[in-house]
């Protein structure tokens, strides 16, 4: 059972997400502030924090902040109005994982939610599971019906990615920038060539399968879903 | 310059001192004539110092008075002009000068006030049409959502019902929050005369970018996507060709057909980047091609529900503030095209 913080100095607001998160399963703790949600975390075991932006004391870009250099590595929803670039870049920048703009659509609001956990677990176990296939990060391993096969590096990267994200469509640009770096000389091509050998090798899975989006990029979808 | 039938001020000017003093100096020497002959004064008295003050005193006193009398000329118009100031502080726009003063610089000057206060009036008459059409395109959703919140408070609807009441009210909500980001941008934009952060980046990532966010809207009508994206990298600011591209490409969506499709073509010459996107949907009409930059204006109004006539104006506001040109190319039924220019 997952536990999670709701800060929000809007009292309807915050009964409605805390209300929302607890037709689908959530325990909830709320907060008014940034003050009041550090202390929750002190008392509480907190598997995830939504908090808005603009609130009296401390803001939610501060208690984001805050929190990773106290080392708590928990996913943060920031949910706010403030929606330029600019803003969006601050959230990011002081660590929280996803960010959302007024008025939100709560069902939006709890798949997020629903992902953040997922890839906390992901990250935390570093291990990723679609239907009998499950990539073990740390040993660049994909266990197939429980037998191994060993990747090169680069492959299993890409297929981690892609699979940590099913059904998302990732641009080569942004696969390229990822897993070989922004200075790398490789070019888009490399990609290609990589995705033709993740597809040589698991053309008989029946989990999952990599998909070509025309002009825009690769996906992974699950099979038998 | 000086025109026939208005004198120049600093002529103006000159000529008054000098008539001021050539006057001043006549009539004292009258007075001085007349006191001499009247025995008040002899040329040979004691001193010659108390007449010559007195004189001076005399000369002063007349100049003085010749000065305010014909120092009227000019602050006449001047006092008329303050007056007039205050009056379109006050937010009055009808005043205007008028335009046949004698003196020059003075007539240019009731010229120049009377084009400004032309200019204050028509920023004024477009705000007020711009606040009464924001007014009218909030009230409208608020209306759908009373009304239908309203209609849901009654006891006997079917689920059907309920449910389309909802979705209305939905619809309505998010068309709001639509306006409200959309008029906060356009504000913004109207501020500047140019785009103050700028770096380089890749326009053919953007677009693909615009697309992936996109993907639920055009992966619902099923629509097939035609790119041919060169490699363009692009000086400008990321976020706003990124607002771009997405209004354009979600009007593309909106008004194509399910099973549609949807051509983006973006390249590069050693003169331009050229961007088109093209969908085969329903159209625009000449007419309304004249008109859909304009803010509030909707071609369809039956797609009220779905946008708020806001979106190509940012579109255009944005490519202008870059640099570049926008046009469209549109049949009825055949399809629209939409292409970007940018020099290099």
């Amino acid at each position: 059972m997952f536990t999670i913080l709701v800060v929000e100095d809007d009292d309807n607001l915050r009964k409605l997400f805390c209300t929302v998160l607890n037709k689908n399963g959530y325990q909830t703790i709320d907060a008014k502030d940034g003050y009041e949600a550090l202390d929750c975390m002190d008392k509480n075991y907190v598997d995830l924090l939504i908090s808005d932006v603009m609130m009296p004391n401390m803001d939610g870009y501060e208690l984001t902040r805050e929190l990773r250099a106290a080392h708590y590595e928990i996913p943060i929803l920031l949910i706010t109005v403030k929606e330029s670039f600019q803003d969006k870049q601050k959230g990011f920048l002081s660590g929280t994982d996803d960010y959302m703009v007024k008025p939100i659509d709560v069902n939006e609001m709890v798949l997020r939610v629903e992902a953040l956990l997922r890839r906390a677990q992901i990250i935390t176990e570093r291990k990723l599971t679609i239907g009998s296939t499950i990539l073990e990060y740390d040993t660049l391993t994909v266990f197939q019906n429980k037998l191994p096969i060993l990747l090169p590096q680069k492959e299993f990267y890409l297929l981690y990615k892609l699979a940590s994200y099913p059904n998302k469509i990732f641009t080569r640009q942004s696969i390229m920038d990822e897993i070989w770096g922004m200075d790398s000389e490789s070019d888009e091509r490399t990609v290609d060539v990589h995705v033709n050998r993740l597809r040589d090798r698991f053309k008989e899975n029946q989990d999952f399968d990599i998909i070509t989006v025309r002009g825009l990029g690769y996906k992974v979808v699950k099979k038998n879903v | 310059m000086f025109r026939k039938s208005n004198i120049n001020l600093w002529l103006t000017f000159v000529l008054t001192v000098f008539f001021i003093m050539l006057f001043s100096t006549i009539l004292i020497g009258i007075i001085a004539i007349l006191m001499i002959h009247l025995g008040y004064l002899a040329p040979t008295d004691k001193s010659p110092i108390t007449p010559m003050f007195l004189l001076l005193l005399l000369s002063t006193c007349v100049g003085t008075i010749f000065s305010m009398l014909s120092g009227n000329v000019i602050l006449k118009p001047i006092r008329k002009f303050s007056k007039a100031i205050n009056l379109v502080a006050k937010g009055d726009f009808t005043i205007q000068l008028e335009e046949n003063q004698k003196i020059h610089e003075i007539n240019e000057m009731a010229k120049n006030f009377n084009k400004m206060v032309a200019e204050l009036s028509s920023i004024e008459t477009l705000r007020n049409d711009f606040i009464t059409n924001v007014s009218h395109e909030f009230k409208t959703p608020l209306s759908t959502i009373d009304g239908y919140v309203t209609l849901l408070q009654s006891e006997d609807l079917t689920t059907e019902q309920k449910q389309s009441y909802i979705n209305i009210i939905m619809g309505s909500t998010r068309q709001l929050s639509n306006l409200t980001s959309n008029i906060l941008k356009i504000s913004k934009l109207e501020n500047q005369d140019r785009i103050l952060i700028k770096k380089l980046f890749s326009l053919d990532e953007q677009i693909r970018q615009s697309l992936l966010l996109l993907e639920n809207k055009w992966n619902e009508k099923n629509i097939n996507l035609e790119l041919e994206l060169s490699p363009i990298i692009f000086y400008g600011n990321e976020e706003l060709m990124m607002q771009v591209f997405i209004n354009l490409i979600d009007n593309a969506i909106k008004f194509t057909p399910k099973n549609g499709e949807i051509k983006i073509n973006a390249y590069k010459t050693d003169y331009a980047v050229s961007i088109s996107i093209s969908d085969n949907g329903i159209g625009i009409s000449p007419e309304m091609q004249r008109h859909i930059f304009e803010k509030f204006y909707q071609s369809d109004k039956s797609r009220l529900s779905e946008g708020n006539g806001l979106g190509l104006t940012l579109v255009k506001h944005i490519v202008d503030l870059s640099g570049g040109k926008i046009k469209v190319d549109s049949k009825l039924t055949i399809g629209t095209t939409f292409t970007i220019t940018f020099p290099i």
